[in-house]
């Protein structure tokens, strides 16, 4: 099943599983076998957008003001989300692409990483714009132990999962002696690679992202950075779609209709997927311990920010059905929602209140009854 | 018991309206944050939902009751 860019042999695309079929060869959208990532396309393209569009001058006069101890929750979030967004940017298309026999899917994946992209160039606006040099905040990424510990987890699954798609590609299944490791591969351990490696970006997604989210917008909600949060909050309905995409092919996976021994698998890797999740989770509590080691912000603390941490959690783990770790309480930032709700996204300066309108529509309908009142 | 009289734009609204708390995030059918099961009763979507959605599972955020609804509720301020 070597990789081949375009594979000659005719096939009909809708009778493929998602992945591990044959490479897909004509990138056609007229026959589908899941409508989902379609639609998911036609979304993340009507929520283009660009980080120079908002204004974020107002910042550096704001970030001025702050108090050292929350410059320092502001800054560490922004690099911890510049390395999030820096491993979506490009692992999902070198990881998945190579797997993927679905045309909607391939081009789900490359539309999603290239929305990740955007991501990454609004962090250098924002940094840009607040700091004088760049350096600072970039540079200390691969150098704070905070940030490294969780990178190695997040860049784990993937990497593995890369690493055994070349021994593959190359070598075929079985025990191969590569560089003095004994690496052994066939399709079966791929495919726990690629449902444990979803996962986990299910868990970057619906986890990690969210404790910066609402660090960004408890200083909005005191009117202090608001350029920034205008950001984020595009950043967050990005997201929110990405997290829905992930959710649904573990439910494809899951189900079994799609490839039954993905659901083998996926009962197989429910307690590693369950750990993983609970990791993540543990991780970023620990996150929230460092970033309010100075003092916390009005508004949010590292006690309230923990308990948001479990609360989505267990909200995430039983949208991918899976057993809820934490104890069931009520949220505990309800203002996120205000926040977090796609319509009250502003996206140019003109278009204050929605947010998911498309490029060139035009209403073509015209009654007679409107030009009633027209006089000549 | 929450009577729905067409003043709300969506289910959602109208539960909040009530002081029904439901977790929700985008608003817009996308996230699947609200997603509530349906014990009885029929809804009809404003626009249609993005999120994965069992047969007995509505998003309240893009949609309207078409009949008496009995849904299923967390009695737990959410």
């Amino acid at each position: 099943m070597a990789y081949s860019t375009f594979c000659q042999t005719p096939n009909d695309s809708t009778k493929e599983p998602m992945f591990f079929g044959q490479s897909v060869n004509v990138a056609r959208y007229d026959q589908q076998k899941y409508e989902v990532f379609e639609k998911l396309i036609e979304k993340q393209l009507s929520f283009f957008w660009r980080p120079e569009e908002v204004d974020v001058s107002r910042d550096k006069i704001d970030f001025g003001g702050l108090p050292d101890h929350e410059k320092h929750i502001f800054l560490s979030n922004l690099k911890y989300q510049t390395l999030l967004d820096s491993i979506q940017g490009r692992s999902p298309n070198v990881a998945f692409l190579p797997l993927v026999s679905l045309p909607e899917l391939e081009t789900w994946i490359e539309t999603w990483s290239f929305s990740e992209t955007i991501h990454s160039r609004s962090y250098t606006h924002i940094i840009r714009n607040i700091v004088n040099n760049p350096s600072v905040v970039f540079d200390d990424i691969v150098e704070n132990d905070h940030i490294l510990k969780r990178a190695g987890d997040i860049a784990r699954y993937y990497d593995d999962l890369i690493k055994l798609t070349q021994v593959h590609n190359l070598h075929g299944s079985g025990t191969h002696d590569i560089n003095g490791e004994k690496i052994t591969v066939n399709l079966r351990i791929l495919k726990k690679s690629l449902y444990l490696c979803m996962m986990s970006v299910n868990a970057l997604e619906a986890i990690r992202f969210y404790v910066s989210f609402a660090c960004s917008f408890a200083f909005a909600e005191r009117r202090l950075m608001e350029g920034n949060a205008k950001i984020i909050r595009l950043i967050a309905r990005d997201e929110a779609l990405h997290l829905n995409s992930t959710q649904h092919i573990l439910s494809l996976m899951q189900g079994g209709k799609d490839d039954p021994e993905m659901a083998e698998i996926a009962v197989e890797c429910q307690q590693e997927a369950y750990d993983l999740f609970v990791k993540a989770a543990e991780q970023e509590k620990e996150w929230a311990k460092y970033l309010f080691k100075d003092g916390s912000m009005i508004g949010l603390n590292e006690q309230i920010l923990c308990q948001y941490v479990e609360f989505i959690t267990n909200q995430r783990m039983k949208s991918v059905h899976l057993p809820q770790p934490y104890e069931e309480l009520s949220n505990p930032l309800p203002w996120m929602k205000n926040w977090l709700e796609s319509d009250a996204v502003q996206v140019a300066p003109q278009e204050v209140e929605v947010s998911s309108y498309l490029v060139g529509q035009i209403d073509s309908s015209v009654d007679g009854d409107e030009f009633l009142d027209f006089d000549l | 018991m929450i009577l729905f009289d067409g003043k709300h734009s969506s289910l959602l609204e109208a539960l909040e309206s009530k002081k029904v708390k439901v977790f929700s995030e985008c608003r817009n059918g996308f996230c699947g944050a609200c997603k509530t099961t349906v014990i009885s009763g029929e809804v009809s979507y404003l626009t249609q939902p993005l999120a994965e959605l069992k047969a007995d599972e509505c998003l309240p955020c893009c949609c309207v009751p078409e009949t008496d609804l009995n849904l299923k509720l967390s009695c737990q301020g959410v």
